[in-house]
């Protein structure tokens, strides 16, 4: 009776135990979807096909790239907030899903705390392109060339608090110049009119900026991250050309809804890192001109956190509207 | 020389046999999905995208190509024989091309703007390989302030292209830009009457819009009217032919479209859309029979479906020479090209002369393709004209509906349809038309970007825009055409004036 | 004498678009007018709904001068077909999220059937049977679009 007793407990215990280690190694079981919240084509499209085609090969389970683009991101971010917490629908969220609480006045969802953070992917910087013809050859000359017409110079982003906004605005700060935004849908056609010697300059994409600036159609001055980029190292960083403390660089990370069990939030943690490590991965983004960026899940938390009161401060300070 | 060292390059690559294949299933995916109510070249394009990423790049931008071109050609099927316009672009073919059908022309029309499209292709291809740098350096010109001013122009002159009163034209242009004005402001971020609705913080979609003023609302009057009758069709190849005089009258009308067309085409932003209004606006003006534009004059079809297909054409210079889509279904094949790690800009005609060139010529051969596919197939569109209307209606209202709902799942955009379905009926009730109003909702936004843009650069001087040469002149071109509008305004045609005086 | 009072076309359309560009006008203090040199996201509206107005008075005057000879063409005998095909479209956006492309498309078909006078029970029935097979066919199994034939089964 009382081994039979223990042989039972034994045997539930190794079932619960297999269970247990059978739940772990099932996740993913099913495919997985990954909300893309901008139109394909775009720098997150691209990041998050590259990262999906990579882990489906690891995981042996689809990833199933869904567009759902509108209203900035905020379509998107609020059908994966509304989705089940149980890591088969995650999302690609760049630098501008921080950026919109700040400046957004009324959002479908709270961006800090209705998801669940999983891990960075990866990072670029921006670069400040002018036209070739432009009257300085160094951003030093530049900067001395924007402050001695004011009231006469325009530069183009990409909508009120995009990322172009925000480095344009905190340059200009910087310079202490009085360079009016004038906002354009997408970096492309800022880029045009940069070319077409209408505005003065655009803080664009590496991705879209170094065709252009390899062809000598746009002179590249600075770019936005702490250290050069390794697409165009000749380009020397905004801090380097006196801009102290500048940094802003784009990013993507990926998110899900709410309350996902931890160890499913690691296990999507490691398999993204471990795409992120391999040459493939490397290479793809390399192309546009970005770098992976592995980070644990607290680091990542506290990432998206430094990132929301950051453009909330800097929002405040150049009085971008909410 | 240069340019035919170019063609042997782009020829090498366009007629391999892998290319050759995935542009054919390209363009006749393109023409399939064009067809459809409610899809549109850009979502076929992305309905296509995730298919093309496991081909060579080249072979992925021929095959999406072909979708594009194909659907901006197939949406002209379903414009015409339906009144269903699938992209901006089909919409003007809808003001001729459907009374056309009607008449009993079907055949003929379908024909013909397959021979419109593919000698604006033609000529749009030709101009993307001799005046490529041309182009490019007038696109530069284009500012805020010269875009601002084509597009006020293109405001105007797509007033006069209704049949009754401008005022009534401008009233409906007017309109479509107040329609225009829901959603985003770009310059601050602030949503505009957007009525607590987060899908349309983008704005109304062109899709349910489309749909409804022209779709809904041309059934609801069709049911009534067209019981029992069945469109007379005559099927035969013979009737698509045109006679001596519809050709005659064709040619100059297609070689005009070209010539709008692939001007247009090249500015990014603006594109086929405002390309195939102004062809038309300029056909109705130099025509000596303008009366008949609206009831199915074959000038009124042949003119836009040129400058629609040389506009598509002259679209990729900007793309591939500058790196800068002049439409959203550029950008998806820009994105494409980067998604293989090609990034499409000026250094891709040196670097890879085999894409640029070959996805070039092969824009040509699927063409040819698209005249080889379509042909054949008018005998097969007219016979759904012959399928009792009651029959037809409901089918072709669950095609919209469907159509529509694909475009983003959504209960809300058919909501949106209806909405604009019954107020597309109570103004053709009242005799109004619905070209303009379009025309205004697609402009709309982009003269206001433009002008708030030019003002921001010029610090709020007008006439800064008014000293700059293009602009200057555009806009004094417009000041005429409405100083012109607003005479017959107040003195409107004499016979309207004759008859007031005889009571 | 009948004459200035007739409501034709362009009089009652005269004070549909007052109607709409009243309203915009209205809507328009909503937001910021902002400068010429720093435009609001008020400046456009409001200047369209201004340039409605004044159009609207144009036509409204030349309805009057043209007199009756363009009489109402808003015609009841449309009733019909345009609420039928209104309760139509209705039904498809409610019940395509609930029960699928299948039976949305059913529904559509024979409400919309009723909307012509060649309506027959049997005909309409048959009809929608062949229509939501086919749509079903073409765009969830060929074109694989993410609209489940059945749902909630």
């Amino acid at each position: 009776m009382k081994n039979l007793t223990r042989l039972s407990s034994c045997l539930a215990s190794i079932v619960l135990l297999l269970s247990a280690s059978i739940a772990q190694a099932a996740f993913p079981d099913k495919p997985i979807t990954l909300i893309v919240p901008f139109k394909p084509g775009g720098s997150n499209d691209i990041v998050a096909r590259q990262l999906g085609k990579q882990l489906s090969a690891d995981w042996g389970q689809p990833v199933v790239i869904e567009n759902k683009p509108g209203a900035g991101s905020d379509v998107g971010s609020a059908y994966t907030a509304s989705q089940k917490a149980d890591g088969y629908t995650i999302q690609i969220a760049s630098v501008t899903f921080t950026m919109r609480p700040a400046i957004i006045a009324k959002q479908p969802f709270d961006a800090q705390n209705d998801f669940t953070r999983i891990a960075l992917v990866g990072q670029s910087p921006l670069m400040l392109g002018v036209r070739p013809g432009a009257p300085a050859d160094n951003a030093k000359d530049y900067f001395e060339y924007l402050r001695s017409k004011p009231g006469q110079l325009s530069y183009g982003a990409t909508g009120v608090g995009s990322i172009q906004h925000f480095a344009g605005e905190i340059l200009r700060k910087a310079i202490g110049s009085d360079i009016q935004a004038v906002q354009y849908k997408g970096g492309a056609p800022a880029m045009k009119d940069v070319m077409g010697d209408h505005i003065e300059f655009s803080i664009g994409s590496l991705t879209q900026m170094l065709p252009p600036y390899k062809a000598g159609q746009i002179k590249g001055l600075a770019v936005t991250s702490a250290t050069r980029s390794e697409s165009a190292p000749e380009i020397p960083t905004l801090q380097e050309v006196g801009v102290d403390g500048y940094e802003i660089v784009q990013w993507w990370g990926i998110l899900g809804p709410k309350g996902i069990p931890g160890d499913i939030v690691n296990t999507l943690n490691s398999s993204i890192n471990k795409v992120l490590k391999t040459s493939e991965f490397k290479e793809a983004l390399a192309k546009k001109g970005s770098t992976p960026r592995p980070m644990s899940v607290p680091e990542f938390s506290a990432w998206m956190d430094k990132n929301f009161s950051t453009w909330i401060r800097v929002a405040k300070e150049q009085n971008i509207k909410k | 020389m240069d340019i035919f060292a170019n063609i042997m390059i782009g020829l090498d690559t366009a007629i391999s046999p892998v290319n050759l294949l995935y542009c054919f299933i390209g363009v006749f995916l393109g023409t399939f999905f064009g067809v459809l109510p409610g899809i549109g070249s850009l979502a076929a394009i992305s309905m296509v995208l995730p298919v093309t990423f496991y081909l060579e790049p080249t072979t992925a931008l021929v095959m999406l190509g072909g979708v594009y071109y194909g659907a901006e050609y197939g949406g002209s099927t379903a414009s015409i024989l339906l009144n269903l316009p699938g992209t901006p672009s089909n919409a003007v073919t809808c003001i001729d091309g459907y009374p056309m059908a009607q008449k009993g022309k079907a055949g003929l029309a379908l024909f013909m703007t397959t021979i419109a499209s593919y000698v604006g292709g033609t000529l749009g291809i030709i101009a993307l390989f001799v005046l490529s740098p041309i182009i490019v350096a007038w696109a530069l010109v284009f500012g805020p302030a010269e875009y601002f001013a084509i597009m006020i122009l293109g405001l105007v002159a797509a007033a006069t292209v209704t049949q009754d009163s401008p005022a009534k034209g401008l009233a409906m242009v007017c309109l479509g830009l107040l329609l225009g004005c829901t959603g985003m402001d770009l310059e601050t971020g602030v949503p505009r009457f957007e009525y607590e609705f987060i899908e349309l913080y983008e704005g109304f979609s062109f899709i349910t819009i489309a749909m409804g003023l022209f779709g809904v609302s041309e059934i609801i009057f069709s049911v009534k009217t067209a019981v029992g009758r069945t469109f007379d069709q005559a099927v035969t190849f013979k009737s698509m032919l045109p006679s001596r005089d519809e050709l005659r009258r064709s040619i100059a009308p297609m070689l005009r479209g070209a010539g709008v067309g692939g001007f247009f085409g090249a500015l990014p932003g603006t594109g086929p859309s405002i390309a195939t209004f102004v062809g038309y606006a300029i056909e109705k003006r130099v025509s000596d029979r303008p009366e008949e534009f609206g009831k199915g004059a074959i000038e009124g079809i042949m003119s836009p479906e040129s400058a629609n297909n040389a506009a598509v054409q002259t679209a990729f210079i900007p793309t591939l020479t500058l790196g800068i889509p002049g439409s959203a279904s550029m950008a998806v094949m820009m994105g494409a090209l980067m998604i293989h790690g090609i990034s499409p800009g000026p250094q891709l005609m040196v670097e890879r002369p085999d894409i640029f060139w070959g996805v070039a010529m092969s824009f040509w051969i699927g063409n040819i393709f698209l005249l080889v596919l379509n042909i054949p197939l008018i005998g097969f569109w007219i016979r759904i004209l012959k399928v009792p209307y009651h029959l037809l209606y409901p089918a072709v209202i669950v095609l919209i509906c469907v159509g529509v709902y694909s475009f983003r799942t959504s209960g809300f955009d058919i909501a949106m349809v209806l909405l604009f379905g019954m107020l597309g009926f109570v103004l053709r009730s009242l005799k109004f038309e619905m070209a303009p109003l379009l025309i205004g909702f697609i402009l709309g936004p982009m003269v206001e970007e433009n002008l708030r843009r030019a003002m921001l650069i010029f610090r709020g001087d007008f006439w800064a825009m008014v000293e700059r040469p293009i602009s200057g002149t555009l806009l004094f071109l417009t000041l005429i055409l409405l100083l012109y509008t607003t005479y017959q305004i107040f003195f409107p045609k004499k016979k309207i004036v004759a008859g007031d005086s005889a009571q | 004498m009948k004459r200035s009072f007739a409501l034709s076309n362009d009089m009652v359309a005269s004070f549909l678009i007052l109607a709409i560009s009243l309203f915009y006008f209205i809507g328009s203090h909503e937001y910021d007018m902002g400068s010429v040199r720093h435009m609001g996201p008020g400046y456009l509206p409001r200047a369209y709904a201004i340039v409605g107005l004044i159009l609207s008075v144009l036509i409204f005057v030349s309805s009057i001068r043209k007199g009756d000879r363009v009489s109402l063409s808003l015609d009841l005998s449309y009733v019909r077909a345009f609420s039928m095909i209104v309760i139509a479209i209705s039904a498809f956006a409610l019940i395509i999220p609930v029960a699928g492309l299948i039976p949305a498309a059913f529904v559509t078909v024979v409400i919309a059937s009723l909307g012509s006078n060649k309506f027959h029970f049997k005909t309409a029935l048959g009809l929608a049977i062949i229509i939501s097979v086919l749509i079903w066919l073409l765009f969830s199994v060929l074109l694989g679009l993410p609209m489940p034939g059945l749902k909630g089964l």
